[in-house]
């Protein structure tokens, strides 16, 4: 039915897993089309730091006769996808793509590759990253930086850098990242794609390779948020070994087949993330107010809002920081070497004092409540999801590059499920990402959200080219 | 991460912090982290700033709410 690799591998995972069921797709074809089309564009992309070509196909032939069988596991069985190199798999090499790690074979499985084989996917390989998911990625890394499908130019995005390339670019069909301080969601917007940090607690992180404990989630990356519900629904939910689930709920992540958002109330925080900013791109603010217009028009009522403590966002940085050195203290004594240059932001951490991490977890609860009263009175929240389509690796305004993740960290601090979703490209043909924030649990409400506005838009069925110049 | 008397610290001054914090690094790789120090120490300073009463910390940043808080 699908001959054309390219169509098969832009199939949404509700198409293809429809298909599968019923037999009309053989997940082979299906893998072995993702592994032809890695091995023709992966070598501009850089998003795979390991391709598991024989355990897919094994995998796949393992799912098809499965389902021949009448043994059709999920949604997601015979699917393929692929994990950020932080998610320790079994007998595969987790590295977070440094150094420290190079040598890193886990033994175990992390609880969402687990689920996501017991639900059948077929896992394609391990997706670049930044190193130890902080930073934006450099040569000086243990693997090549993942590129920006629609522009090689340009960064992806972090720390999720090569699950946002290679879902992008159609080299998965979904992904898994981790957000921290926005690492799935600013990919996301820099790539066109939907991704969503769910609550905190809803995913385990048990064997991820941690950045920051209280505030690292794991969530999926997808091209639409229907996709990213099917994901979710696989992943999501308490686990024994993972204590900080331990308040998750056994929900449905299948999105709403909403035919408007009559009812619905969103607000628009603008004094912090229109008004005075510096940084905001006019082309991102008309797309994102355009956005809000479509949502509007589908019978939403917006309401402005003001979250003052947003200003205090820096205390994601703090706390991010605290944590992380002291994750890595002992080998940034033992083998400075091995790291990169996110070694000075780690060292940064053992600058700060116990009292600077107590006040950021302190105002870390002011944003928390504030936020809280707000979504008492409002369905979601919708905002640009980064000021700035996606810079050019020569850029090295790094001040400038993290100052755009205040539009995504204080989301990390209050734990509330956020998503990004695309809503137009700037002048150079970059993608523009929108966030929707909804409240503690309410993931089923943002991804239904998501989809309406992706059935009444077009942006996140826009493919990049691909076009290299010197493809073969 | 200032002095006392609420100024940035100078570059001396942070070359007694790196050391007291037992960073093991080279002068010059202080001098770098230096320039990434100082607009942290501006933003850690603002924190310092808010006045949150006396809202504790607990534990809030757990995920300690149960899908019946929002309903």
């Amino acid at each position: 039915m699908y001959k054309h690799e390219e169509e098969l591998c832009f199939l949404s995972i509700k198409e293809a897993s429809a298909l599968i069921r019923d037999k009309d797709l053989s997940p082979v074809e299906l893998t072995k089309a993702f592994l032809n089309r890695i091995e023709s564009y992966d070598q501009y992309l850089h998003s795979y730091v390991t391709v598991l070509k024989e355990s897919a196909i094994k995998s796949a032939t393992a799912a098809e006769k499965d389902i021949s069988q009448g043994n059709y596991k999920s949604p997601l069985h015979g699917i393929p996808i692929a994990a950020k190199d932080l998610y320790s798999t079994e007998g595969i090499k987790t590295t977070a793509h440094s150094r420290v790690m190079a040598d890193n074979t886990p033994t175990f499985d992390s609880t969402v590759i687990q689920r996501l084989n017991s639900a059948g996917a077929v896992m394609l390989g391990k997706l670049a990253m930044s190193e130890f998911a902080l930073g934006r990625g450099d040569e000086k890394e243990l693997f090549p930086s993942a590129r920006n499908p629609w522009n090689l130019e340009h960064l992806p995005g972090s720390s999720s850098s090569g699950s946002g390339s290679a879902t992008s670019a159609g080299l998965c069909m979904a992904s898994l990242g981790s957000d921290t301080g926005g690492s799935i969601r600013g990919p996301a917007s820099f790539c066109n794609i939907t991704g969503i940090k769910p609550s905190l607690g809803l995913v385990s992180n048990h064997g991820v390779v941690p950045l920051a404990w209280t505030l690292d989630t794991c969530g999926p990356m997808a091209r639409s948020a229907e996709d990213a519900g099917m994901m979710l629904q696989a992943i999501a939910g308490k686990d024994e070994s993972d204590p900080s689930t331990n308040n998750a709920p056994s929900d449905n992540y299948d999105v709403e087949h909403m035919n408007d958002l009559k009812g619905l109330t969103i607000g628009v925080p603008r004094d912090f993330f229109f008004e005075n900013q510096q940084d905001l791109e006019p082309k991102v603010s008309a797309s994102v107010n355009q956005g809000i217009k479509t949502l509007e028009n589908l019978g939403a009522q917006i309401r402005e809002v003001h979250i003052p403590s947003l200003k205090y966002t820096v205390a994601n940085t703090v706390i991010m920081l605290s944590e992380a050195y002291a994750f890595h203290e002992e080998n940034l004594r033992a083998r400075p070497q091995d790291y990169g240059p996110v070694r000075r932001q780690f060292l940064l951490g053992g600058l700060l004092r116990s009292s600077d991490y107590v006040q950021a977890q302190r105002a870390r609860k002011a944003i928390s409540l504030e936020l809280s009263k707000v979504m008492d009175e409002v369905d979601i929240l919708i905002t640009p999801s980064f000021p700035f389509t996606a810079p050019r690796f020569d850029d090295r305004d790094q001040a400038r590059y993290g100052a755009g993740f205040r539009f995504l960290a204080p989301f990390n601090l209050s734990g509330l499920p956020a998503m990004s979703v695309p809503c137009g490209f700037d002048e150079n043909g970059l993608p523009i990402g929108m966030q929707i924030v909804g409240n503690f649990w309410e993931e089923r409400k943002v991804l239904s959200i998501g989809h309406i506005y992706q059935q009444n838009t077009n942006w996140h069925r826009k493919r990049p080219s691909l076009d290299f110049p010197d493809l073969k | 991460m200032q002095n006392s008397d609420g100024t940035l610290l100078d570059l001396d001054g942070f070359h007694h912090l790196v050391k007291q914090a037992n960073l093991n690094i080279s002068d010059e790789e202080i001098n770098k982290l230096y320039k990434a120090y100082l607009p942290l120490e501006k933003q850690v300073r603002l924190l310092h700033q808010m006045d949150l009463g006396d809202l504790s910390t607990s534990t809030a940043f757990l995920a300690n709410k149960t899908k019946n808080d929002t309903k």
